[in-house]
């Protein structure tokens, strides 16, 4: 009990210490700034995207009801932004441990009578909570300005070929597919928490997040027979699950695939950092 | 003499070719004016559609929507959620054939059963989008039963009817369906089995190829001589 008292203690103080810094707010504000201005642009265009993918059945059909909608540019927003919001979680993954070295307080953190397991695991929750509170801001900003803005109705999906779901059947798909973008941000979060524990300065890990990234996603999606066998075993190549959850039907096994490789991943990647981070030498 | 009687034969050959198709052209018109009467009464009406899409690399929900109809042509469509309608064949207007283009009997036929009458139809203008239409009419009811053509190269689209009569009265639509056939050779694109590349829509944008597949609309809740005002119309053109 004591021990649980103990580490809610750390886990605030790394929480306040984190919410503190003006960093953490830098992924909230480009949001703030790039979702409202995409859709008041895409609002302002009146749809010609959609009019342009959708031409082909244009040409044998007239389309009827409010098509260009707040969930079709939602997941537009979605489909768009999923490869540079890695870039701001890693600002403040790759900041908590190297952090502190950066600042030159690691010594003083970990000469405390507390646990190093205890202030890993604390950084960590504080990792993902704020993975967490970055990915529901998105959403809720993205999906509801969108709504408010374009209104509801039938959502048009644009993915090998086009799927029309039904508007009762669209709210619940969000949900899911946040809640998975929200697992691969803690994948990528969990990666950068690592490349934290081993350097001394902040901004090696979030080069070094984005590096692998960026090496990864091109060998994921590459046309290259080559990487065909290792492509199921990126973290990259899952970490794309969410779009999955607006298919019909959706495909629930490969989506336990990809949660659970994507766990993998989180596992290893903590694991690795709890034990550079336990041994790190911080008196000499 | 010889040729004085070759020359005069001629013109009697010539003669009966154009006597032939004028009257072909005249019965063609006089089937479309039976067709025509056969809704004259309608002034305007009011259905709702249900529309069963199968068609490749398009999948629909099935949809519903409302048609407005009034004399002569106009034509509006209103739907809650999202829906599809064939741009053509909807509603072939006999009235608006007969004013568009030049028909001509090219036999007969039978189509379920029942006697049909084969018919062809040339716009008259040149940049009409269906430049030809060929249509099955059911002699008994003088209804169009099919139609088949050629909205834009490539695709070749056949119109399949049904009716049952309204108000007691009115041979109007029951069913329709819309198959949208292709005479162009699909092109297949080598593609990863991943989904991480967001590229969905550029590709579905980058292809030209005409879909296959059909649509069927059932006619429900016809609403006939409601005097739907014409205000309605011109809403519905701006939206």
């Amino acid at each position: 009990m004591k021990s649980a008292m103990e580490f809610l203690r750390l886990l605030r103080i790394e929480i306040i210490k984190t919410f503190l810094k003006k960093r953490t707010y830098l992924g909230f504000l480009i949001i703030l700034l790039i979702v409202p201005l995409v859709e008041i642009a895409l609002k302002l265009e009146g749809g010609r995207f959609l009019r342009m993918a959708m031409r082909g059945v244009a040409q044998d059909f007239i389309l009827l009801g409010n098509v260009f909608n707040g969930w079709f540019v939602s997941h537009q927003i979605m489909n768009s932004l999923w490869i540079q919001i890695p870039i701001l979680i890693s600002f403040v993954a790759g900041d908590q441990l190297a952090g502190e070295a950066t600042g030159g307080t690691y010594r003083l953190l970990l000469i405390r009578p507390v646990s190093r397991t205890k202030i890993f695991l604390a950084k960590y929750f504080t990792t993902v909570l704020y993975v967490l509170l970055f990915v529901t801001f998105l959403g809720v900003l993205s999906v509801g300005l969108a709504l408010l803005l374009l209104g509801s109705g039938d959502m048009i999906v644009l993915q090998q070929g086009i799927l029309v779901l039904a508007e009762s059947d669209v709210a619940w798909r969000f949900v899911m597919a946040y809640i998975l973008a929200a697992w691969s941000m803690i994948t990528v979060a969990s990666i950068g928490f690592l490349f934290s524990s081993f350097v001394e300065n902040a901004i090696g890990p979030i080069v070094g997040t984005m590096g692998v990234i960026i090496v990864l996603t091109i060998i994921t999606v590459i046309p290259v027979e080559t990487f065909s066998g290792i492509r199921g075993y990126l973290f990259t190549y899952h970490m794309a699950a969410w779009q999955k959850m607006f298919a019909d039907p959706v495909p629930w096994n490969d989506i336990r695939m990809s949660v659970l490789n994507l766990a993998g991943y989180i596992v290893g990647a903590v694991a690795a950092a709890w034990v550079i981070f336990v041994r790190k030498d911080v008196l000499t | 003499m010889t040729a004085c009687a070759g020359k005069t034969l001629i013109h009697c050959f010539l003669f009966a070719v154009s006597v032939s198709a004028y009257a072909q052209t005249k019965s063609g018109d006089a089937i479309l004016r039976n067709v025509e009467k056969n809704a004259e009464g309608v002034q305007d009406f009011t259905v709702t559609l249900e529309g069963e899409i199968d068609m490749e690399r398009l999948r629909v929900p099935r949809t519903t929507a409302t048609m407005f109809y009034k004399k002569p042509d106009k034509v509006a469509f209103d739907s809650q959620g999202f829906g599809l309608v064939p741009r053509e064949g909807v509603l072939l207007n006999a009235t608006v054939l007969r004013q568009r283009y030049n028909s001509t009997i090219v036999g007969d036929d039978t189509a379920n059963g029942r006697k049909v009458l084969k018919l062809q139809l040339v716009a008259k203008d040149p940049k009409t989008r269906l430049r030809e239409l060929q249509l099955l009419v059911d002699a008994a009811n003088w209804v169009i039963v099919r139609a088949q053509t050629t909205p834009y190269e490539g695709r070749v689209l056949t119109l399949e009817f049904s009716y049952r009569k309204e108000s007691e009265t009115y041979w109007l639509p029951r069913t329709m369906r819309a198959t949208f056939g292709t005479t162009v050779v699909p092109v297949e694109r080598p593609r990863l089995d991943s989904n991480p590349a967001p590229a969905g829509q550029l590709e579905e944008m980058q292809r030209s190829t005409p879909r296959s597949g059909s649509i069927t609309i059932n006619y429900t809740n016809y609403r006939i001589n409601t005097n739907l005002p014409d205000s309605l119309f011109q809403a519905k053109e701006a939206k």
